[in-house]
């Protein structure tokens, strides 16, 4: 699977745990999505770090 | 006769559910609990039999606490107690397929998470602090088990609800989709439904309808459809606490009912 398509699929369904997770902070709408895109964003930004950092492990010390 | 603290409540009905219901003077919720509860499982494994365990044939033997029917304590011990001897014969026995078994199996695992709902509710209104008008707590995670975001609904919550209840949704149709239908399958991924089963409705109609539907080859993304599926339903559980202490919060901030309107 391509890096694109794992992205493609990887960002909605965070953005939708997030939704379920932030629904129980908030309680209007407009409050629940934008710290779902908030966190979503930060989230996705976390977890291209750690998968470049796992990318240079493989690369350096594995292959 | 002298009510039962909450946590002896619980235990009551999780032992038998509706038991503690009965001690608490609720006997509508009682019949509900002791049909859901027992009468779920009781019907699943009478159509089934031992073959009900066959889809857990994992050992060590610590798999068979992760299925949801053992929440349902006494009967599933029962089941398990006059469950046939570890012979070749009775193993091949349990392994044979029987008609009917996605939707058997769903009733009796359903039962264990009902029996789970009805404990809750045993412990909230052992609690005492219940007002009348207001939607109980175990109302509240019961028909969000059912349908994802139905309690919160029921609570006047409705952007929560439909936003909760529908990333719910939308992630186990998501599941469903990568696995070209056969994500909910009780007989070939037993494993994973463990957790699907917490998606309440959706998951029946999925596990009975599409789950034993053959297939020729496995779909290329069916690891991704059982996961995200599975996620679901684990998000389901959130959904469901969230709705019960939603209602619990909105109870105890209700008024006390005015002597009038108690009497």
């Amino acid at each position: 699977m391509s890096w694109l398509l794992r992205f493609l699929i990887y960002v909605p369904v965070l953005f939708l745990i997030l939704v379920v997770y932030v629904g129980q902070k908030h309680e209007r709408a407009p409050a629940i999505l934008a710290d779902a895109t908030r966190k979503t964003v930060k989230w996705t930004a976390w977890t291209v770090v750690l998968v470049v950092i796992m990318q240079a492990i493989q690369s350096l010390l594995i292959e | 006769m002298t009510a039962p603290t909450p946590s002896l409540a619980a235990l009551l009905s999780l032992l038998v559910p509706g038991s503690a219901h009965i001690l608490l003077g609720r006997p509508l919720r009682a019949a509900a609990a002791l049909l859901t509860g027992v009468g779920l499982f009781v019907l699943g494994w009478w159509m089934l039999g031992d073959r009900l365990f066959a889809h857990h044939l994992i050992r060590p033997w610590g798999i068979y606490l992760l299925l949801p029917e053992q929440c349902s304590v006494g009967v599933a011990a029962l089941a398990q107690l006059l469950m046939g001897s570890d012979t070749p014969e009775n193993l091949r026995l349990m392994t044979m397929p029987r008609p009917g078994e996605h939707l058997w199996s769903f009733l009796t695992g359903a039962s264990g998470v009902l029996a789970c709902i009805w404990a809750g509710d045993a412990w909230h209104l052992a609690g005492g602090t219940f007002r009348a008008g207001r939607v109980l707590p175990g109302t509240a995670a019961l028909v969000s088990w059912v349908v994802p975001g139905a309690g919160h609904w029921l609570l006047g919550q409705r952007d929560r609800a439909l936003l909760m209840g529908g990333a719910t949704l939308l992630l186990f149709v998501l599941g469903l989709a990568f696995a070209q239908g056969h994500a909910v399958d009780r007989v070939h991924a037993s494993a994973w439904w463990i957790g699907q089963v917490l998606c309440g409705l959706p998951a029946a109609l999925a596990g009975v309808l599409l789950g034993p539907r053959e297939f020729a080859a496995l779909p290329h993304f069916y690891d991704l459809g059982l996961m995200l599926a599975t996620v679901a339903g684990f998000l389901n559980v959130v959904v469901m606490v969230h709705a019960f202490t939603l209602a619990e919060d909105l109870g105890a901030r209700a008024p006390e009912p005015a002597p009038e309107a108690a009497a």
